[in-house]
């Protein structure tokens, strides 16, 4: 039996409400509401699972699934930890450990403001807090705003450019009715936008204005993983598992040898490798987009585009909808949904894309469903440090 | 592999940059300011909040240009580096 295709991925499932919620929601509870949705969806019971995969929760949800998993993984190394968790669920699957495997996301990222609790201060003896942090280096935006200018910079591009990313990626969240940005019902400033809106908006880290920025919402989301024999079995369609990587090229940005790639380009070559496919077998492309620069970069590093021109998928409009290859058709990080770590929505869709669930009137409206036979999925996680990706195939 | 301080000679070029718009802590009230990644001469790496430049004008700064260190006091034992543009035109 060959790694490619040893497992697929046989559900998957969100919480209740994610967004915004009225009533403020815990983590544990998005967690929750998220796999118990995926096993009535697969008719897998909670039982069943045997390897647990999650950023850090992997013990707690365990303890309050009451399940005791032969295979136990935390990795917890940013918004891409799903898709490597996939692919370490893979593994073990293939090398006969489990047979099912659950990929659990948990994540209030808005209702935490309301609640309270521990402060995020850093930790003074790391890296980052003794070399960044002095100079008012304050989260994400702060960092990928060098990126956005070096790729400017170096390739001739402008922040311009990368707006049709989020006006692109705003089309798709019209077609999601449970897109935050879905229409001015969702989201007072929902609905369509244009590259003067996305160019006009608050400045936040120049040349990165709010639009280019993704969300801060509330999100839980669940993949069930299973081996063949399983997979077959169920009433769900499986999507199959055909190639999985992950690499690293630094933890901090002071450590990024170039602000115009990340390690995208080796994980994905391996995972295309194990797949047996390249770029140009792709029919759908999920890439995390925690920002529009870092969706377009990873379509060069992935290949679906050249150095320095991934832009041109939105600008030119083969990312949208009716376009020759798809980007994030859930709306993304930008308009969806972004609870922090992104990865589990992109697994989320990737599966309804692929398993031709995408259109339910729930998850989305007339318009979301494509074609697509094949999907890359990659998470980037961190400071543009860490990524996995998937290469996923339809049944 | 041994490890040894060097004195360096505090020159390097802006590597990148960026103007923040909303900081936590002290930084809150400098905003907007000018944060880079300096390419020091000895070939490492620093952040930095550059010095006399104009952060309403990002696009008068350019990659590539020349600067030079500068120790700000913080307290009476602590001095922190920040960067001085020294020559505007990338060479």
């Amino acid at each position: 039996m060959n790694l490619s295709k040893a497992a697929a991925i046989v559900g998957a499932a969100e919480a209740v409400e994610i967004g915004y919620p009225e009533e403020p929601r815990t983590s544990l509870q998005l967690h929750i509401e998220a796999i118990k949705a995926v096993s009535e969806q697969t008719g897998i019971p909670i039982s069943a699972i045997d390897g647990i995969f999650s950023a850090g929760w992997s013990s707690e949800l365990a303890e309050h699934l009451g399940i005791h998993p032969r295979y136990i993984d935390t990795t917890s190394v940013g918004g891409c930890s799903f898709e490597m968790h996939v692919h370490h669920a893979l593994l073990a699957i293939f090398a006969g450990v489990i047979d099912v495997a659950l990929v659990s996301h948990g994540q209030n990222g808005w209702s935490a403001r309301r609640l309270g609790g521990a402060s995020r201060g850093g930790d003074a003896s790391a890296p980052g807090t003794q070399m960044s942090m002095p100079y008012g280096f304050s989260g994400a935006p702060s960092n990928y705003s060098h990126a956005m200018v070096r790729h400017n910079h170096r390739f001739g591009t402008t922040p311009e450019d990368f707006a049709h990313v989020a006006v692109v990626t705003r089309q798709w969240a019209t077609l999601n009715p449970r897109a935050v940005m879905h229409s001015k019902e969702t989201h007072e400033f929902g609905g369509p936008i244009t590259v003067d809106d996305v160019n006009n908006s608050r400045m936040i880290s120049w040349p990165l204005t709010l639009l280019h920025c993704c969300l801060v919402t509330d999100h839980g989301g669940a993949v069930l993983i299973a081996r063949p024999e399983i997979a077959r079995s169920l009433r769900t369609t499986p999507v199959w598992i055909a190639g999985a990587a992950e690499n690293m090229s630094h933890a901090n940005m002071l450590e990024m040898e170039d602000f115009t790639a990340t390690s995208a380009f080796a994980s994905g070559r391996a995972a295309y490798k194990m797949a047996g496919l390249g770029p140009d077998d792709m029919e759908l492309a999920l890439l995390y987009d925690s920002f529009t620069l870092t969706a377009a970069m990873t379509a060069e590093m992935l290949g679906l585009a050249p150095r320095g021109e991934g832009y041109k998928l939105w600008k030119d409009g083969h990312a949208a909808p009716g376009g020759r290859l798809p980007i994030n058709t859930n709306g993304g990080g930008l308009s969806f949904n972004h609870s922090g770590m992104y990865g589990m929505h992109l697994l989320v869709e990737a599966y309804r894309q692929l398993s031709g669930t995408a259109e339910d009137g729930v998850n989305g409206i007339e318009g979301k469903q494509t074609n697509a036979m094949t999907c890359i999925v990659n998470g980037t996680g961190g400071s543009l440090s860490t990524t996995g990706t998937l290469v996923l195939v339809a049944d | 592999m041994s490890i040894q301080w060097i004195e360096a000679s505090g020159e390097g070029r802006i590597h990148t940059y960026a103007v923040q718009f909303r900081a936590f802590g002290g930084w809150a009230e400098d905003t907007p300011f000018v944060t880079a990644y300096i390419d020091l001469a000895e070939g490492d790496r620093m952040a930095t909040v550059l010095r006399g430049v104009d952060a309403s004008r990002p696009e008068s700064i350019s990659i590539g240009a020349k600067v030079k260190v500068e120790f700000e006091a913080a307290s009476d034992d602590i001095h922190i580096p920040f960067f001085r543009v020294v020559e505007e035109s990338a060479s």
